[in-house]
């Protein structure tokens, strides 16, 4: 009776978050999350649900221990999100932040790759209109680009598993390493999504044209989900070590000049997710364990400080650094809170991002990685910088510009205070996120060793920026644009496509001419022939045509007899 | 001007600001004083020196602080860059 997907509930009751208005739709869009989850826990470990369609055996439930990991983690910040969006009006956002959740929950447990397709395609649709709710020309262009994409990732998806089904006869959703050039596909697929190098423009492009709330939605799902795809799939594949390499290190040089703090958080998201891949190319359970565990404690920590950005762009109008500076004045919960968060994703001890962050660093030095791991080292004082310094010390302290407002609204306080609890929570007790990971746990991260360590790096990273503000050595705030992968498609191939299609068009001008003056040349002689007093539009007497058929019967006789 | 005052904090005077950068200082060098006395097991060599991780940290800011600036000569354009 249970067993339709996990997340359905999201999906379905979206339609009566359309229909309700005011206090009821408030209180629907609180209780669809939390319906959904005890549906959740009516599955068992181990649950696979099957269903037969045109001779294909497809499994839209797969319960097992890994996608349990993403499925609490996905309804905890669905419930977040729509508490921290509870004033919202627009019921467009309502709607569409339901039905992405309850789609990412279901790809979550899909247990075929068809099924994965579906969702995948769903998250991506539902998603846009987080962006597209802006109801700007930025947000709509920047929505198209993202839909594009996202869309694109899907329909790669598609033909590498049809190339699949081809090469093994199977569509089931499990480990599928890079042997052939079909797993390459939906690597490529999964790669977009998790915002791989050159693949991740789409991330700083369209998160920060969301609303306010809908960004705090969008970080949560879309690139988790394709994370646990890659840990799914191609857990143990070692190119994606030095891929996630790669992702920890490049976005910190440029979130250190960004200029808007919320792109500068989703270069952020984009480093955060390098340390899951890393974890998912060593693919050993103390890696994987690593990922599953960054991944729940990321979702709140990147939850709480885009929470804390929405806030201030609802009161102050900017999420600018150029525009912002002192508003722990004005907003001193919202500040708390963000600071949390800061201190969270830096990984201080007593805080989520230090006992999970530390199980793939370890993870990594167990299997000698020794480059990769002094690369993340590297990245984590990167961390530091732009999320644990920049976001807060440019949003909140900094330069006074005189500017004065109300504290954030008292639901998405709560929402704050909610998730910066958990952020402390998980930081103080890692046994209870321990617990639930895919593989046993025997780390015990708070070590004197471990934690003199890691104060060591981050404390005297925070004194390298005192000694650099003091000098007035850090980059200024000022308006401007940074040009990312993105120039490619938005600078560089208009300037090359617009010529040639320039010439295409006067091409085909040219030859629509000459085609018009062959039809005019074809009609004047038609015209001629049958026009008024042509050859062939004359009127014949009766008499005439007689004697015509008497003559061709006379030269019939002659000859054919 | 006058709501300005009014609105002065702890945090806006230099001076303040100064005790908290040199008591910084000063957790920063009890910590490092803390390598000398904590046995660690390192993983790798480089990790096991003394004053490994002050070192990394302050220099691996510094280096992306000095690396933003030239970074910026390269990517930085004007804010209505895409609008032309």
């Amino acid at each position: 009776m249970y067993e339709f997907p996990p997340g359905t509930i999201l999906v379905v009751g979206a339609l009566l978050l359309a229909l309700a208005k005011g206090r009821i739709r408030g209180f629907l869009s609180l209780l669809l999350p939390v319906l959904s989850f005890l549906h959740l826990l009516q599955f068992e470990v181990g649950t696979a649900v099957s269903i037969s369609v045109f001779s294909y055996e497809l499994t839209p439930v797969r319960i097992d221990r890994l996608a349990l990991v993403w499925g609490y983690i996905f309804h905890l910040a669905a419930f977040l999100s729509a508490l921290y969006a509870l004033h919202v009006r627009d019921a467009l956002q309502h709607v569409s932040g339901a039905v992405y959740a309850g789609t990412a929950i279901g790809a979550v447990f899909a247990g075929d790759l068809i099924t994965l397709f579906v969702y995948w395609e769903l998250t991506a649709i539902s998603s846009v209109f987080l962006v597209w709710a802006s109801r700007t020309e930025a947000s709509y262009r920047s929505g198209i680009r993202y839909l594009l994409i996202q869309v694109g990732s899907g329909v790669i998806l598609l033909s590498g598993v049809l190339l699949h089904l081809r090469d093994t006869g199977s569509i089931a959703f499990d480990h599928l390493g890079i042997g052939s050039m079909a797993t390459l596909l939906i690597l490529l697929a999964f790669g977009i999504k998790c915002a791989f190098p050159f693949l991740h423009n789409w991330l700083q492009d369209a998160y920060p044209q969301a609303t306010p709330t809908g960004t705090v939605f969008l970080s949560a799902f879309t690139t988790k989900l394709a994370v646990y795809a890659l840990a799914r799939g191609f857990a143990g594949t070692e190119m994606l070590v030095y891929i996630g390499a790669v992702m920890t290190i490049f976005p910190v040089f440029f979130a250190v000049i960004e200029n808007d703090l919320r792109r500068v958080l989703a270069y952020s998201l984009n480093n955060q997710l390098g340390f899951m891949v890393i974890g998912v190319g060593v693919g050993s359970e103390l890696a994987l364990n690593g990922t599953a565990s960054h991944a729940f404690a990321h979702i709140l920590y990147k939850a709480l400080l885009f929470m804390a950005m929405g806030a201030v762009i609802m009161r102050v109008g900017s999420s600018k650094a150029s525009d912002l500076g002192a508003l722990y004045k004005s907003m001193p919960y919202t500040t708390f809170f963000c600071i949390i968060g800061a201190a969270a994703i830096s990984a201080f001890p007593l805080f989520s991002g230090f006992v999970t962050k530390s199980l793939t660093m370890s993870a990594v030095a167990e299997n000698h990685y020794t480059a990769v791991w002094f690369v993340m080292l590297f990245a984590s004082a990167g961390v530091l910088h732009h999320s644990g310094i920049k976001i807060p010390y440019y949003g909140f302290f900094g330069h006074d510009r005189g500017l004065r407002c109300k504290e954030a609204p008292f639901n998405m306080l709560v929402a704050m205070g909610i998730t910066a609890f958990a952020c402390v929570a998980i930081g103080v007790y890692p046994e209870v996120l321990y617990a639930i990971l895919p593989y046993s746990v025997k780390y015990q991260p708070y070590t004197t060793e471990h934690v003199l360590t890691q104060l060591q790096l981050l404390f005297f990273a925070l004194l390298s920026f005192g000694i650099l503000a003091r000098k007035h050595l850090e980059p200024p705030e000022i308006p401007s644009t940074i040009l990312d992968t993105d120039w490619i498609y938005r600078r560089v191939l208009p300037s090359v496509l617009r010529p040639m299609g320039k010439a295409a068009i006067s091409v085909r001008d040219s030859l629509v001419t000459a085609c018009k003056s062959i039809v005019a040349h074809l009609l004047i002689t038609v015209r001629q022939h049958h026009g008024q007093n042509g050859l062939f539009s004359r009127t014949w007497m009766t008499s005439s045509s007689a004697l015509l058929v008497l003559i061709f019967l006379g030269l019939y006789f002659v000859f054919y007899t | 001007m006058s709501d300005e005052k009014r609105d002065e904090r702890w945090l806006d005077q230099t001076a303040n600001q100064t005790k908290l950068f040199y008591t910084l200082g000063i957790f920063c060098a009890l910590l490092f004083a803390a390598d000398f006395v904590v046995h660690r097991h390192a993983h790798f060599q480089a990790e096991g020196m003394y004053g490994f991780y002050p070192v990394f940290g302050f220099a691996a800011y510094a280096l992306i602080v000095g690396a933003g600036w030239i970074w910026r000569r390269i990517v930085l354009r004007r804010e209505d860059y895409y609008d032309v």
